[in-house]
């Protein structure tokens, strides 16, 4: 059953006269469990297609709909809960804030959403143990080195128990063994919580690990293809 | 774990907190210390002006204080003293007969101000400014005379000296009395020209008899004369008095220290104004060093205005402290200056001696001017977070997280 729908989502982007298609109709569905690359060269709309489905950016035309919502009709306040409670973010850097720990990064988003303390306690701990971070809990993003950063991301990302996970370029600024240790975690994660990962790259290796790669061109699909 | 956020970030740029705090702080203890010195100064010449010449409130025949002649004087009763010492909040009620004289010695002469009081009680404070000789008792048949006088005369204790005015209806005045002390003055004025006699003394030179020009009333606290004024009118005496308050006794004077005041107002506005600029230049650069982070909170679910409430506590906090620290390191220097005022040097008494005030630091403990100032400074340092709302409010997180 498809969780996520997009219907010829469309993004232009004007500067000064010059209009920049970045997304030219493009139509995808996402099931449960699915773990995808979008894929495709640098400005062919990776960033622009993660950003509209994960409600950070309104699409030109075109619909997105998660579960039975279509996000593209809830106003600023209404997506920042549903991002909140549908969906886990990790950037491409700086995810966390600089002054907590990495325990408190991950029991931060627990607190936005209201959890009983007991429950945020427990969670935290497990899934900074799930990303092999359970001995450096309490130290902060800059005592820790860039893959370590990314793995709290993922952490907070699944804390907040949401339907899925977009992470747009997580490996771009990891060496290749540190973004393959990424990407393994990020597969176990998918496979125990359930969670959908839905991730951009163009590294190769990354892509190799990935079950369903989409790739994209001058803001279109131009191949969908499940791998393994 | 918001107060957390916000105590860390106060210590993530450590020298950019230094500076805002150290700014408030500077601002509050400034404005502290200025303006209650500022109003020390006022205290003390009004102070100096009541209790010298005109008490806090003074009863004296009607049409005297236009007229200031020895004839329009009137009659001391000794009970309507002792209401009048009865009264709430009247400290104590000082009759005096004031006259002018000629005085001379040897062959030098020089106009004076006779003022003819009860040693034992009346507000001039005798004692205090003694520099010579002996406070004269009310029975003594001697004088006293300011520093600049004796100097101008070359007499020491002892030394006699001659008195010619006018007495009561015409009678002549003449006598020789000596000089039994000798007072400071901090007004020049007074120093040159103040003959101060025992009450008795002075109804016999003038011929008065029992009779006083003015009763002055010294009260505990000075805001009380509006009470007490028509309580004064209201007691019975032997001809029309009138009751003026030291505010119609000498306007010039509190109109002199209100357009000082409002001055002094002006140059901490333009201090605040200074002061704003610097914290709003802090918390701009803040805003814009955050904006990458704002950008991943919103992103991953954080009300905005959730967002801008960690960043007002921050300021909070860091306002709290500076204008805390100012008011501490503010507030010991005024007690000090209040219980204990330093003397001016050299160049400032010249200064300060005409405005006819004892030439000290000397500053009020108003805490109510104290607060004032620093709830201005709070709101100043809660106003410049209007900046970080509205950035915050209008932040497009895609837009802020690319680089
Ligand atoms: N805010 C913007 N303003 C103008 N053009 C943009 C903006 N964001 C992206 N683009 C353009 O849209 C295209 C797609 O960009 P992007 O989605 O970032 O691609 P990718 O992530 O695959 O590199 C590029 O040509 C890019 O220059
Ligand atoms: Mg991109």
């Amino acid at each position: 059953m498809s969780i996520i729908k997009t219907q010829g989502l469309t993004k232009i982007y004007k500067e000064h006269t010059v209009e920049v298609r970045a997304l030219n109709g493009v139509t995808m569905d996402i099931a449960e469990g699915e773990f995808t690359a979008i894929v495709g060269p640098s400005g062919s709309g990776k960033t622009t297609l993660l950003n509209i489905i994960g409600g950070l950016d309104k699409p030109s035309g075109g619909q997105v709909s998660i579960g039975d919502v279509d996000i593209t009709d809830l106003n600023d306040n209404q997506l920042i809960d549903f991002r909140l409670n549908n969906i886990g973010f990790v950037f491409q850097a700086y995810n966390l804030i600089p002054v907590l720990t990495a325990r408190e990064n991950v029991e931060f988003i627990m607190l936005m959403q209201k959890r009983p303390k007991a429950e945020m306690d427990e969670r935290a701990e497990s899934l900074l143990k799930a990303v092999g971070l359970e001995d450096q809990m309490h130290k902060r993003p800059r005592e820790m080195s860039g893959g370590q950063q990314q793995r709290v991301a993922v952490a907070r990302a699944l804390a907040s128990k949401p339907k899925f996970v977009l992470a747009d370029e997580p490996t771009a600024n990891l060496d290749s063994k540190t973004a393959i240790n990424l990407l393994d975690i990020m597969a176990t994660l998918n496979k125990e919580e359930g969670t959908i990962f839905i991730f951009s790259t163009h590294d190769q290796k990354v892509i190799d690990r990935a079950r369903r790669v989409v790739t994209l061109e001058d803001g279109k699909i131009v191949s969908d293809v499940l791998q393994n | 774990m918001y107060f957390k956020l916000a105590w860390r970030n106060i210590w993530r740029n450590k020298r950019r907190s230094f500076i805002t705090i150290g700014s408030i702080l500077f601002a509050v203890f400034f404005a502290l210390i200025m303006r209650s010195f500022q109003e020390g100064m006022y205290e003390m010449m009004i102070d100096n002006m009541v209790s010298i010449s005109t008490g806090h409130l003074q009863v004296h025949k009607e049409g005297y204080w236009e007229d200031r002649s020895i004839d329009n004087i009137m009659t001391l009763d000794q009970d309507v003293l002792k209401e009048m010492n009865s009264i709430a909040n009247v400290n104590r009620a000082c009759p005096r007969i004031e006259s002018f004289a000629w005085i001379t010695a040897d062959n030098l002469g020089r106009g004076a101000i006779l003022i003819g009081l009860d040693p034992r009680v009346d507000v001039m404070a005798l004692d205090d400014k003694l520099v010579d000789g002996e406070v004269v008792g009310m029975d003594d048949k001697s004088i006293m005379i300011g520093e600049g006088m004796a100097e101008y005369f070359g007499i020491t204790i002892g030394d006699t000296l001659v008195l010619l005015g006018q007495g009561y209806h015409a009678q002549t005045a003449a006598a020789i009395y000596p000089v039994g002390g000798i007072l400071h003055f901090g007004n020049p004025e007074f120093s040159d020209k103040l003959v101060v006699m025992p009450l008795k003394l002075a109804q016999e030179f003038c011929s008065t008899e029992d009779r006083v020009s003015s009763i002055l009333i010294e009260l505990d606290d000075i805001v009380a004369h509006t009470e007490v004024k028509p309580k004064l009118q209201g007691l019975q005496y032997a001809e029309a008095v009138s009751v003026l308050d030291y505010e119609e006794m000498i306007p010039e004077v509190l109109e002199a220290i209100q357009a000082d005041r409002i001055g002094g107002k002006i140059f901490i506005g333009i201090l605040y104004v200074i002061i704003s600029f610097g914290i709003f230049g802090t918390i701009m650069m803040m805003t814009a060093e955050r904006k990458y982070e704002y950008g991943v909170l919103i992103s991953i679910g954080m009300h905005r205005f959730k967002l801008f409430m960690i960043t007002l506590r921050e300021s909070i906090l860091i306002a709290f402290i500076g204008v805390l620290m100012g008011f501490l390191v503010a507030f010991p220097l005024i007690y000090k200056l209040h219980h204990d005022p330093i003397p001016f040097g050299e160049e400032e008494m010249e200064a300060f001696q005409s405005f006819g005030i004892e030439p000290a630091y000397y500053s009020v403990i108003d805490l109510v001017l104290c607060f004032e100032h620093m709830l201005i400074i709070f709101c100043i340092a809660m106003v410049v977070n209007l900046y970080p709302l509205v950035k915050i409010m209008t932040l497009r997180p895609v837009e802020a997280m690319r680089k």
